[in-house]
């Protein structure tokens, strides 16, 4: 059972992982942008108050944030591929690579349904002035509760997201031992540096 | 009838076996020397049924994926696996 939770793709890969990847990144995308929810990194989610200050994006929340799942799945995909080819002695697609990074973003689906369902966009909302403006706490017992369920799926969900991009980057690019965890370390970090530079300076 | 597998290396200090004795079922002919078993033999029994499967499938690693209900990575690491096995037997 874990093998499949963590390690789908000794089964699934190439396109059929890219098709299923995208198509929950679109769904993810629907909810995300009913809760406010934001995905402004790699490994990143927010909720935001207003609406996409880009102009394109202006009157449509959705598009920005299946934007942001797309170009944070694109920049990865692209350093676990030049990395792969560092690291790897074999042959691979980079369908494979693309396919399974698609899939491994499966996970965030989890918090942005919570998100919507527990209207996790007001519980922020008033902790971010709680802590700003110092005023009393806020939160009532049943908003507490629900925003540590919020959190504990949030953080599951990083976790499960990053064991199956690690998987997906080993597997498919044949990568083993070490350098697998060095290669993927420093890519995941230049991603994660990438795409919240990139989008810092889209909304300024 | 149980299947039995060639061993390869020594269960005594893991050298490389050699083939001494060949006999003829039919007509009880022996041969005694010393022949050095094809490479392919020396690989293991799983990995023998890979090469048998990819010459077979023509050498589609897609169709092998298909069969053995792996993802194409997957097929070709195990392939990828074998190569490494025969290089490091070559050099021995």
């Amino acid at each position: 059972m874990s093998a499949i939770l963590f390690n789908p793709f000794e089964r699934i890969a190439g396109g059929r992982a890219l098709i299923w990847g995208l198509a929950v990144m679109l769904i993810t995308s629907v909810f995300a942008s009913l809760a406010n929810l934001q995905f402004d990194g790699v490994l990143d989610m927010h909720f935001v108050e207003q609406q996409s200050s880009i102009s394109f994006f202006t009157s449509c929340n959705f598009c920005y944030v299946f934007f942001q799942l797309i170009y944070c799945w694109i920049v990865s995909s692209f350093l676990f591929y030049f990395s792969g080819l560092i690291a790897s002695k074999s042959q691979f697609r980079i369908l494979d690579i693309f396919g399974t990074q698609a899939f491994a973003r499966i996970p965030f689906i989890l918090p942005a349904i919570i998100a919507l369902a527990t209207n996790q966009s007001e519980v922020s909302s008033k902790t971010t002035k709680q802590v700003i403006e110092g005023t009393s706490f806020l939160l009532t017992p049943a908003e507490l509760l629900l925003f540590g369920l919020f959190l504990f799926f949030s953080i599951i969900s990083i976790i499960w997201s990053i064991a199956l991009m690690y998987n997906a980057y080993r597997v498919s690019a044949n990568v083993k031992g070490l350098s697998a965890t060095i290669y993927f370390i420093i890519s995941i970090i230049l991603a994660e540096i990438i795409t919240k530079i990139s989008f810092y300076l889209l909304t300024v | 009838m149980a299947i039995k597998n060639l061993p390869v290396k020594c269960p005594s200090c893991s050298a490389g076996l050699k083939v001494k004795s060949l006999h003829c079922a039919e007509c009880e002919t022996v041969i005694e020397g010393s022949y050095e078993l094809p490479i392919l033999a020396q690989l293991s029994q799983k990995d023998q049924e890979f090469i048998l499967s990819f010459v077979k499938h023509s050498g589609s690693l897609k169709e092998m994926a298909k069969e053995m209900s792996l993802s194409y990575p997957s097929v070709r690491n195990l392939l990828d696996g074998i190569i490494d096995n025969l290089n490091n037997l070559e050099v021995k």
